[in-house]
């Protein structure tokens, strides 16, 4: 068969003694970079790219793959461990990770989620290697109007997400979307909101909003007065999942990668949609729905199975068409041209053992990762033993420094304090703050395909009905919407007959 | 010894940035001592720009910018927070790429010429697409429509590859775009190139006229990257500079790894590069005027 | 009417006031039209929408049959010196480098915790040094002041 064949060729690259050691440094980095908030894969990439010019190209875009994948999986061990989400794909992890940790179960939540990586990381390479043909038509079928068909799935997906009242979540949501439109306008040039700093005129940094909402309020509220901590963990039995937790995982993880796969492959805004994706999934589906929020197996397996998937499948437009889908995706193409490799369909053909070689050390990354982390869980799970005293000191300064390296911006720490502020008085008025950040993700993507639709259409506001993909996509955000809504209606109409 | 530093006023990963990564390592070489590269963005570039204006003004701190910053921001920005003009002092040009006008293969217009014909005989029909408004790559588009006297309507991405997408499915006919990041499309059919912007063909396009050869001569729009010191740095220090980047950009291999990435290298003297930027500076001027585009 | 959830009614009157004050900024904006929508369209839209999601949560929260919800009392303390900490953090690092701001910002901060004596936090604050030296500026070749620059 065909399909072995390739995959034979691809081992024998990715396998050689050179490119193995390679994958381990990327791995490496790619996990010390992702635990730290802040800094990513895309600045280290960038740092390391002019690098790889010296070496054989193959190598070189396995160790640039492994830092990528491998910071995804870095990203999830500070949201489990101290609720820092290093980067958007990570935020949700924070919700139940964190909260596992809390209960003292932080090295189950660590081999839950490198388990669940793994998985995903494996299905969605070998969907990959079969599939990667047919399915680079897929992102041709999303133009702007899907694309806002989507988001607004997205959005709604946002509100399933949070536990508390619908009508919070709904202001949540619309707060982020405002928030995300802070910044210049790209169909006008016109700068909103912005005027008084010039430093706005790109916007609010993500990590520096992701940082402050989640990490900062986490931290003053474990330093109120009697709420001090000895140590974040309490007593805890074991290192490994339990029988319960890992039959639990299996279907989240399996819809998580289903659900991460297909968004990995659309440019621009699938990847971040695809953890929260798998949350509101499981949300509407597991039967153990009631216990998301509080640390439960679902609401981490399936998001992280989710991300990693889609972090493997965002390759398929860069390889196939030469179009990257966001901006990791765009320097790995710098990496390849570097090398006089020109990422088209063609390539398949023209250099086999280079685009097999990528795809199998792709499988290969995934396992280094779990093989490194799985023992490591145990030293991961000792820094917690440090004093809590000790701890929070670190914390602050690594967010800090990690917020600035972003864009060597001082601004930014001010950004995060101010959003950390946000962040403890949602935290005092039980507000969850997780929609909050999905509208400020996806605020300014939606507002740009609405508006570019229109461009296209010349103001026909039929376009967003105009293809089949962006009715089905509207329909199943309206069914959900009237899923979410019909129980809080409810609600409120139990509270009126309580008054009489 | 110090490390001297190239302010990059973008984050990391753009054509700036890799420019100023190349010429930094090659310097260290040189030098013997270190050259980094410290990423500022922000403010559309202003920011970066401003806080070389205000370093000490000893060689150690050097901007590595790009064209937009240093003239189409004047006519974008009411406050900059440094003058283009007198604050910084150009050094050499590093690099520039051109661009591609192309079209979706289902366009029936086989060269520039004929896709002004088709555009202006169906007004309000064409679309194109490009990255936001006040960045070079719309600006070289709007030049190019003053130019032919072509009117489309301009439907704005954040990045080149995302509007690319959109012109291969077929959804918007023409595209202004960098050449690297369209070049695989071009060469596998999905894009028909009419067009390059810069004054000679492109090695990797070499089929494809310049807009002069294809009758639009005055659309010639460059990305271009260069060196600038805060004012005040003594001559000899501009002129040293100037001289070290065009010997570690004159190798071989300097040149292959940035033609590799669609740029090429384009050392000039502090005077040349002085009288290029004013050159560029008015002829965005007057595009940017035209579009009666509001201060920020 | 009288109002039961206080913690409702907080968020709801934030919601209301940041919405008005988006949409009405936004006004300052083109607006343009629905088929044709200039910068302040969407801003303008959502801060309406934000406004009247604020007003709906703030009027609900005096609905009978809710359950009385006061604010909580809120530790100032806490808040104020881990955040107040950052902001020094912030404050001295560009001009007097990573290590002073570090050793600051840990020092103050530790005012915040119990049983956290200033010589404890000392040497937690150079312990952190050294790990910030060598993981951000060793080993992941980031620019940043180390020492203060003259």
């Amino acid at each position: 068969m065909d399909l072995i064949n390739n995959l034979l060729l691809g081992f024998s690259v990715s396998l050689t003694a050179a490119n193995l050691l390679y994958a381990l440094i990327g791995c490496v980095v790619g996990t010390l970079v992702g635990v730290l908030p802040g800094v990513g894969a895309l600045a280290t990439i960038a740092m390391l790219l002019p690098i790889t010019y010296g070496m054989a190209p193959a190598s070189g875009l396995i160790m640039l793959a492994g830092i990528y994948y491998g910071a995804q999986y870095g990203g999830s061990i500070s949201a489990i461990l101290v609720n820092l989400p290093g980067e958007t794909s990570s935020v949700v992890t924070t919700i139940d990770g964190h909260q596992m940790a809390k209960r003292g179960r932080a090295g189950a939540a660590l081999a839950i989620s490198a388990l669940g990586s793994f998985f995903a990381g494996t299905v969605a390479t070998l969907a990959i290697a079969a599939f990667a043909g047919p399915m680079s038509n897929f992102a041709f079928h999303f133009g702007p109007a899907e694309n806002f068909a989507l988001m607004t799935v997205g959005l709604v997906g946002a509100v399933v997400i949070s536990s508390g009242a619908l009508s919070k979540a709904v202001a949540m949501v619309i707060l982020g979307l405002l928030l995300g439109l802070v910044g210049t306008d790209i169909n006008t040039g016109t700068s909103r909101f912005a005027s008084a700093f010039p430093e706005l005129t790109e916007g609010f940094s993500v990590v520096a909003v992701a940082v402050g909402l989640f990490g900062l309020p986490e931290i003053i509220s474990n330093l109120e007065r009697g709420n001090l901590p000895e140590r974040i963990l309490v007593p805890f039995r074991s290192l490994w999942p339990s029988r319960t937790e890992m039959r639990r995982m299996v279907a989240p993880m399996v819809r998580g990668t289903a659900i991460g796969s297909l968004l990995g492959m659309l440019p621009g805004g699938g990847a971040a949609l695809a953890s929260f994706a798998s949350y509101a999934c499981e949300k509407k589906v597991s039967r153990y729905a009631p216990e998301m929020g509080k640390g439960a197996v679902e609401g981490l397996a399936g998001p992280e199975s989710a991300n990693n998937a889609a972090a493997q499948t965002s390759f398929i437009p860069l390889l196939t068409l030469g179009i990257p889908s966001n901006a990791v995706m765009a320097l790995m193409m710098g990496a390849m041209i570097l090398h006089s490799i020109q990422p088209s369909p063609l390539i398949i053909t023209k250099e086999p053992a280079l685009f097999w070689g990528l795809i199998t050390s792709m499988w290969v990354g995934n396992l280094i990762l779990v093989v490194l982390n799985l023992p490591l869980i145990g030293i991961w799970v000792m820094f917690l033993k440090v004093p809590y005293k000790y701890l929070f000191g670190a914390i602050l300064v690594f967010c800090s420094i990690g917020v600035y390296s972003v864009s060597s911006s001082v601004f930014d720490i001010y950004v995060m304090v101010f959003f950390g502020l946000v962040g403890y008085v949602l935290l005092k008025l039980d507000c969850e703050p997780a929609p909050l950040l999905l509208g400020f993700v996806l605020g300014p993507m939606m507002e740009e395909n609405f508006r570019r639709s229109l461009l296209i259409s010349g103001g026909d506001y039929g376009v967003f009905v105009g293809s089949a993909i962006s009715i089905v996509l509207l329909a199943v955000a309206v069914i959900l919407a009237v899923i979410v809504a019909v129980p809080a209606i409810r609600g409120i109409r139990q509270e009126a007959f309580q008054e009489e | 010894m110090r490390t001297v530093k190239l302010v990059v006023p973008n984050p990391p990963g753009g054509g700036t940035d890799l420019v100023a990564r190349i010429v930094a390592e090659r310097l260290s070489a040189l030098w013997g001592h270190t050259a980094i590269v410290e990423n500022k963005p922000g403010g559309g570039g202003n920011i970066g720009a401003q806080s070389v204006a205000r370093a000490k003004p000893d060689g150690y701190t050097l901007f590595a910018g790009y064209g937009g910053v240093m003239t189409v921001n004047q006519y974008l920005y009411k406050n900059l927070g440094f003058d283009p003009a007198k604050d910084l002092r150009p050094i050499t040009l590093s690099a520039s790429a051109a661009y591609v006008v192309a079209v979706h293969p289902g366009v029936p217009a086989k060269s520039l010429s004929e896709l002004v014909a088709l555009v202006k005989a169906s007004p309000g029909k064409f679309s194109w697409a490009s990255t936001a408004v006040g960045t070079q790559d719309h600006i070289g588009g709007e030049l190019l429509q003053y130019v032919t006297g072509m009117k489309m309507t301009h439907v704005p991405y954040k990045g080149g590859a995302e509007g690319l997408l959109d012109v291969v499915a077929g959804r918007i006919p023409v595209n202004y775009v960098t050449i690297p990041t369209s070049i695989a499309q071009v060469q596998q059919g999905g894009l028909r190139a009419l067009a390059v912007t810069g004054a000679e063909r492109s090695a990797l396009l070499p089929e494809v006229p310049t807009v002069a050869e294809a009758g639009a001569p005055g659309a010639e729009n460059l990305t271009w990257f260069g060196l600038w010191a805060p004012a005040g740095t003594p001559d000899a220090i501009v002129k040293q500079i100037s001289e070290d980047v065009r010997k570690v950009l004159a190798p071989a291999d300097a040149r292959e790894q940035l033609s590799k990435g669609g740029f090429s290298p384009q050392p000039m003297t502090p005077d040349e590069f002085g009288a290029f930027v004013l050159k560029e500076r008015e002829k965005y001027g007057r595009i940017v005027g035209s579009l009666g585009l509001e201060k920020q | 009417m009288q109002i039961r959830d206080h913690k409702d009614f907080a968020l709801g009157s934030a919601c209301l006031a940041i919405g008005a004050v988006f949409a009405l900024t936004a006004t300052s904006y083109n607006l343009g039209t629905a088929s044709k929508m200039g910068p302040g369209y969407f801003p303008f839209v959502l801060g309406t929408l934000l406004a009247i999601a604020g007003a709906v949560i703030a009027v609900r929260s005096a609905a009978g049959g809710k359950a009385l919800r006061r604010l909580e009392r809120v530790d100032l303390k806490a808040g104020l010196l881990v955040l107040g900490s950052i902001c020094l953090f912030a404050v001295l690092f560009d001009d007097i480098g990573l290590v002073l701001a570090i050793v600051g910002a840990v020092l103050l901060s530790s005012r915040a915790a119990p049983d956290y004596s200033l010589k404890q936090a000392l040497a937690a604050g150079l312990v952190l040094c050294v790990l910030c030296v060598v993981i951000f500026a060793w080993a992941l070749g980031l620019q940043m002041p180390i020492w203060p620059s003259f």
